[in-house]
């Protein structure tokens, strides 16, 4: 209420959209990092750990509301100056956040992004970045509440049910952060099967104290080629979790509709596939929602145009800013510079954009 | 034109742009908030000693110079930088081209488009670059002479004086031309009761804001408030409008032919870029105020390197100049405004030489 005033105001009196934004530049010289719609988080700790990953544990600013075990936040960091977005599932549990005020992240470095092995050389101790409020819903508890017809019946019946992890990667972390928080509170039979290379399992230690400490929860660590060699076996009663790679789910997704099993899963971002520069391939580009189809090869304003996309063009070369948009996902070379984009949100000129992978834009 | 390596020359240029951008950063980012702090700090401090003319006069004075230079810093260091791009690297959400608004009578999004695409890309081609002379002051032989453009001075003046609504009627007329040379069969983002709307709402607000909202949130300062915003839009108008003018009318400065930009190389249009400009020297402060448009020549070439880049780059350009015989127009203020106003007066008569 009173904010939707403010920025009323703002428009009227200080051709601003938002007040927050009117004032950000001058917040921040009294709160770092202090950015309109977010939250702020302080950088308590980071550690580079095996297998490339990064942990970063925060405190966020008390405002920020605790997430539920199993739920992921925006992250923000400026960077050189550049302010970059990615997703993350928080790792630690709300019962950590509860005691400590703070959350942990877990990140999987890409060699190839821009953003994440950044993070661990230039992130330093006390910096502020910015978090949105918890989101999604990949959650032991919701996924306890019968929303299909086919799923269980009420969350009692669900808690003695055996419940069946499969985490691929990086897609540890939102199980980790649920195990922590929930295997206390169960007595169902809870079994985690945590596929990674080897040598790049994180929370080794701390998932086998758990296995210890509560005698229904066992942990498997395998890789790739162990995981093959000894398929699942799911009864019809299972709650299956899975994230991971996107072909891992849909062999855990199969696995469980055979079975008659429950199946939950968690998309997380994985890097875009990223096309190699001299082959020609087609890539899909969605503008405003819509489908259209672009080659790797060729700038994207007149891929666009030829297809009759709301585009505008203006010269053509990069210079007068007509046909700019705001990119949300994928990756794009820039034909002026020769530089790859960062995989997340940015404003990009179509006329010099080459698409490297699919594409998320709106204008 | 001669026989100059436009190739060679292109790559030179590029190398620069090149350069510089890998070296934009954190230094950048620091510098655009720093100069949006004093926007506001200029701002707030100007509004409030409008307030203390009853105690003393000279701290209206102040307050009115404080608000002037504030929209000074809105409209040119910030606001005509931030919308060409410049700082849309930083990914902030207010500072970036898609949705910056500046503190002037023109709608922001209509001068983008319009600004960025006619006049940067066809800069002092006649007939495609409508900026030069703005379609009312006569500046080269390649226009036809006309009587009314006898008393252009005084035109000028006026142009001068109300600067801010000359530009928000240009860029709506403008924007008329470009959407009339759209391709059919295309969506048309910005339908013309779109203009219209953008044009007058922006103008509205700007009206009632300086000299009705402002003026009676002062009560019975009213009139203090009024007359000083109604100043301090004025000086931001003649120092816009003769920053502007330095930039792009001094006397030797070249216009080019439709037919001349046809199929024309990366290395030509950086050539007519360099020939279509001037810059004006000046102090580091100095700079700041103009949006570094005393770097014109530069700002030309590089629209959207930042501009807090222009002061490093500006010997390089100079020495590539150099090296291509090229003419670096550059001067000292009053050389360069005295050029302006003797190129206005000699192109009032007829076919001047």
């Amino acid at each position: 209420m009173l904010s939707t005033t403010l920025n009323k105001l703002s428009l009227w009196f200080l051709h601003h959209r938002a007040f927050s934004g009117y004032i950000e530049p001058v917040m921040q010289q009294f709160k770092p990092a202090w950015r309109q719609g977010l939250y702020r988080a302080q950088v308590i700790d980071v550690t580079k750990t095996i297998g490339d990953f990064v942990h970063i544990t925060l405190q966020p600013q008390p405002q920020w509301k605790v997430h539920q075990a199993g739920q992921h936040v925006e992250f923000t960091a400026e960077l050189n100056g550049r302010l970059l977005t990615r997703i993350f599932t928080i790792a630690s549990s709300p019962e950590q956040y509860a005691k400590h005020k703070i959350i942990t992240l877990v990140i999987k470095c890409n060699e190839l992004g821009r953003f994440t092995p950044l993070l661990a050389d230039e992130l330093s101790i006390n910096s502020w970045i910015n978090i949105s409020a918890a989101q999604g819903d990949f959650t032991f508890n919701d996924s306890l509440i019968n929303r299909d017809e086919n799923k269980a019946k009420s969350s009692v019946e669900n808690t003695t049910k055996p419940a069946v992890m499969v985490a691929g990667g990086s897609g540890i972390t939102p199980m980790y952060s649920m195990l922590s928080e929930h295997l206390s509170a169960t007595s169902a039979p809870v079994y985690l099967r945590y596929i990674a290379p080897e040598n790049q399992h994180q929370f080794v230690e701390s998932l086998e104290l758990l296995a210890k400490k509560h005698s229904n929860f066992t942990v498997e660590f395998m890789t790739r080629a162990e995981h093959a060699a000894k398929p699942l076996t799911l009864s019809a009663e299972a709650q299956v979790y899975c994230c991971g790679p996107q072909g891992l789910m849909l062999d855990i997704e199969t696995l469980s509709k055979n079975a008659g099993a429950n199946f939950y899963q968690e998309h997380f971002s994985l890097a875009p596939i990223v096309t190699e520069d001299g082959v020609d391939v087609d890539v899909t580009v969605t503008l405003n929602g819509k489908a259209f189809t672009a080659s790797n090869q060729q700038n994207l304003l007149t891929q666009l145009e030829t297809q009759n996309a709301p585009v505008i063009r203006g010269c053509g070369i990069g210079v007068c800013h007509q046909c700019q948009c705001t990119k949300k996902s994928g990756l794009v070379k820039n034909l002026l510079t020769g530089d790859v984009s960062d995989s997340g949100e940015q404003i990009i000129q179509l006329c010099i954009s080459q698409p490297l992978s699919d594409l998320e834009v709106s204008i | 034109m001669t026989q100059m390596n436009y190739e060679q020359f292109a790559q030179e240029l590029d190398a620069i742009k090149l350069n510089t951008m890998a070296k934009v950063g954190d230094k950048d980012a620091k510098y655009i908030r720093r100069v949006i702090r004093w926007q506001r700090y200029t701002g707030w401090s100007g509004r409030i000693m409008l307030l203390t003319g009853l105690i003393h006069p000279a701290l209206w004075v102040l307050g009115i110079l404080l608000l002037a230079v504030s929209k000074i810093l809105d409209n040119m260091e910030i606001g005509h930088n931030v919308m060409h791009g410049q700082y849309d690297w930083m990914n902030d959400k207010f500072i970036n081209s898609q949705n910056f608004e500046w503190d002037i009578a023109c709608d922001g999004k209509s001068w983008n488009r319009v600004h960025n695409f006619e006049h940067h890309t066809y800069t002092n081609v006649i007939g495609k670059d409508r900026d030069f002379g703005y379609g009312l002051l006569r500046l080269s032989n390649d226009f036809r002479w006309k009587v009314k453009n006898l008393w252009q001075f005084i035109t000028y003046i006026n142009l001068s004086l109300l600067f801010q609504w000359g530009i928000a009627y240009h860029e709506l007329a403008a924007e008329r031309v470009f959407i009339g040379k759209k391709k059919e069969g295309r969506d048309q983002r910005t339908p013309h009761s779109e203009l219209k709307h953008r044009f007058f709402s922006k103008g509205a607000r700007q009206i009632l804001k300086d000299y009705v909202l402002f003026p009676l949130l002062a009560g019975p300062l009213f009139l203090w408030v009024l007359v000083g915003n109604l100043i301090a839009n004025l000086l931001r108008n003649l120092w816009t409008s003769t920053i502007i003018f330095c930039g792009h009318f001094t006397e030797h400065v070249h216009t080019f032919t439709e037919a001349s930009i046809e199929n024309e190389t990366r290395g030509q249009w950086y050539y007519r870029q360099a020939l279509g400009s001037s810059n004006i020297q000046g102090s580091k402060g100095f700079h700041v105020m103009t949006g570094h448009l005393s770097f014109q020549i530069e700002h030309h070439l590089f629209p959207d390197l930042p501009s807090s880049r222009y002061q490093e780059v500006a010997p390089q350009v100079q020495a590539v100049f150099k090296k291509y015989q090229l003419q670096y127009n550059t001067g000292s203020f009053a050389t360069q405004y005295s050029s302006v106003l003797k190129r206005i007066l000699k192109y009032s008569l007829p076919n001047a030489a």
